[in-house]
């Protein structure tokens, strides 16, 4: 009885796929290339970005970008994070400023963006630094917030001081909640790196994508727009699998 | 048995809530603790038992009236008085040992004589082979030796267990409260017990302060020979649990507590049940 269940586990996610392909296959018979290419038009314009070598050179640089801002944006989230959780009188003071700028998109910093950092690499790292910064933030500060009462009575009965209440406390009390941030800040780090790569930059995915479009090489604008699918989804699952050890030796089931 | 160690004096904890009515989950207590005795506070839940533990703890002041352990009033938690809750405390992202620890090195013991002592507590609590551990792998009766061990590893004077043992099974429970009793017998700490069980209170206490509610109040203090050799078969024991039964009607009346907080006391133990296997 559990051969056909492992079967159709496999079997369904693949055949989605296919009638995908087979759908969009099919509708491309009635469009111009230019406007919605085939599947095999794509394979083809993704090949030849890989015949060129630019391809890795633009992944290359994207991921670089994207490790710069993304590891900014944690450097200073989470020290920030632990202070306002920590010390109270600081939380309460910023918690209106926070939540006042939280809401804004990263994209609505766009004409900032360009004013202060110009065109480039500085525009695009403070786009995925701001997509980035926020979730890290806020599950850094109730991730300290959220410290077991019963964890902190204990470490006051044994005499412990502030430090090191700190540090053997609530340091590795909050630690899995800044896992979860970092990794849906992960997440939406990388859907704003394309964003933040048409801002005048001459490399990337981003710019990628834009250069496809002033050639209207749809090919390549959508070859472009998996490849930033596939590349995300393999980070998602490493930051998953990462999150997984950090679980199971915190206990957390 | 030695003087007195912990003074209650007229205590009272009153609470104002949101909607201005008064709660007062303790009503001038005053009670006294000899050095090294077992007392046990039993009473059906919601008599103010935690509170008064966590006022002689030093997690909670009282409203108006003093505590005062060895002479010196009570006003923050210490770590000769270690307190043992039912839900252990433990941290999950530190091993047994590590847990075990965790008191010597917030009192910057030097390591290699803290893992000496370490060893030796688990050793005592019989865990000497679940040291490199985490607490999620471990059953709750586990979990709370490996509490029980750090505890006594920093030697401290004066145990409070609240409710200690009422997450476990009977069985688990048995046992954890003979090594409770051995542990007593070479350590010679004085003890607070929370309970809500008759028998618990019967098999451990020297001394057991029933508690009564509304207001929280100690209605009885029951004064037994200090004695830790009676087994649960004895006749002693059949005892000094039908005067603790009876202390516990007298203080309810016959219509409080519920029946599921209150056993007959002819009932045979579980473990007895457990040897008739
Ligand atoms: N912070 C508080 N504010 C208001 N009321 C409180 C507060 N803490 C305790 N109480 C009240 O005091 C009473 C006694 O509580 P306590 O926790 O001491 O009971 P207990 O005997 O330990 O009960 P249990 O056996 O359920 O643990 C309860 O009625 C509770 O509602
Ligand atoms: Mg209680």
């Amino acid at each position: 009885m559990t051969l056909p269940l492992r079967w159709g586990r496999r079997l369904l996610p693949v055949s989605a796929v296919l009638a995908f392909l087979g759908l969009w296959q099919w509708s491309a018979g009635h469009y111009p290339p230019d406007q919605l290419p085939s599947p095999l038009d794509v394979a083809a314009g993704f090949r030849e970005l890989t015949e060129s070598g630019a391809l890795f050179e633009h992944i290359r640089i994207s991921l670089l970008r994207f490790a710069t801002a993304y590891g900014l944006a944690a450097a200073v989230a989470i020290p920030l994070g632990l202070l306002l959780g920590g010390y109270a009188p600081a939380g309460r003071a910023c918690d209106p400023l926070l939540q006042l700028l939280r809401p804004i998109s990263p994209i609505a910093w766009f004409p900032l963006a360009v004013l202060w950092f110009g065109i480039g690499n500085p525009p695009a790292i403070f786009i995925i630094f701001l997509a980035a910064f926020f979730p890290i933030l806020l599950a850094t500060i109730s991730g300290v917030r959220d410290v077991e009462p019963l964890h902190l009575k204990v470490a006051s009965n044994f005499g412990a001081g502030r430090v090191f209440t700190f540090v053997a406390v609530v340091l590795p009390a909050a630690f899995p909640h800044v896992m979860v941030g970092l990794h849906i800040a992960l997440g939406t780090a990388w859907i704003h790196l394309v964003a933040g790569e048409m801002l005048g930059a001459q490399s990337g995915l981003g710019y990628l994508i834009v250069d496809a479009r002033n050639f209207l090489r749809t090919d390549l604008i959508i070859a472009g727009m998996l490849l930033v699918g596939a590349l995300g989804l393999a980070i998602n699952g490493a930051m998953r699998r990462a999150e997984g050890v950090v679980r199971r030796r915190w206990g957390a089931v | 048995m030695g003087g007195i160690k912990i003074r209650v004096d007229d205590v009272t904890v009153r609470y104002v809530d949101a909607a201005g009515h008064a709660h007062v989950p303790l009503d001038r207590v005053s009670l006294n603790i000899r050095a090294g005795e077992f007392l046990c506070l039993l009473g059906p839940s919601g008599c103010g038992k935690t509170t008064l533990l966590n006022l002689l703890a030093g997690f909670l002041r009282p409203t108006s009236g003093s505590v005062s352990i060895d002479g010196a009033e009570v006003t923050r938690p210490d770590p000769r008085h270690v307190t043992l809750f039912q839900e252990y405390g433990l941290y999950p992202w530190r091993t047994v040992l590590g847990n075990v620890l965790f008191g010597l090195q917030a009192q910057r013991v030097e390591r290699a004589e803290g893992e000496r002592r370490a060893r030796a507590a688990l050793d005592l609590v019989g865990l000497g082979d679940a040291a490199r551990r985490f607490p999620h792998q471990l059953s709750g009766g586990m979990k709370q030796r490996v509490a029980l061990a750090r505890a006594l590893v920093v030697e401290p004077d004066v145990l409070f267990m609240d409710e200690p043992f009422g997450a476990l099974d009977t069985f688990t429970r048995g046992r954890l409260q003979d090594e409770l009793r051995r542990i007593r017998r070479d350590r010679k700490p004085t003890i607070v017990f929370v309970t809500h069980d008759i028998d618990e209170a019967a098999y451990l206490g020297d001394r057991v302060a029933v508690m009564a509610t509304h207001p929280g109040r100690i209605a009885a203090l029951l004064d037994f020979p200090a004695d830790t050799q009676f087994s649960r078969e004895s006749a002693r024991f059949q005892e000094r649990r039908a005067k603790v039964y009876a202390a516990v009607r007298e203080a309810f009346g016959e219509d409080e507590p519920t029946e599921d907080e209150i056993e007959p006391p002819v009932a045979e133990s579980p473990l007895q049940e457990l040897a008739a296997l």
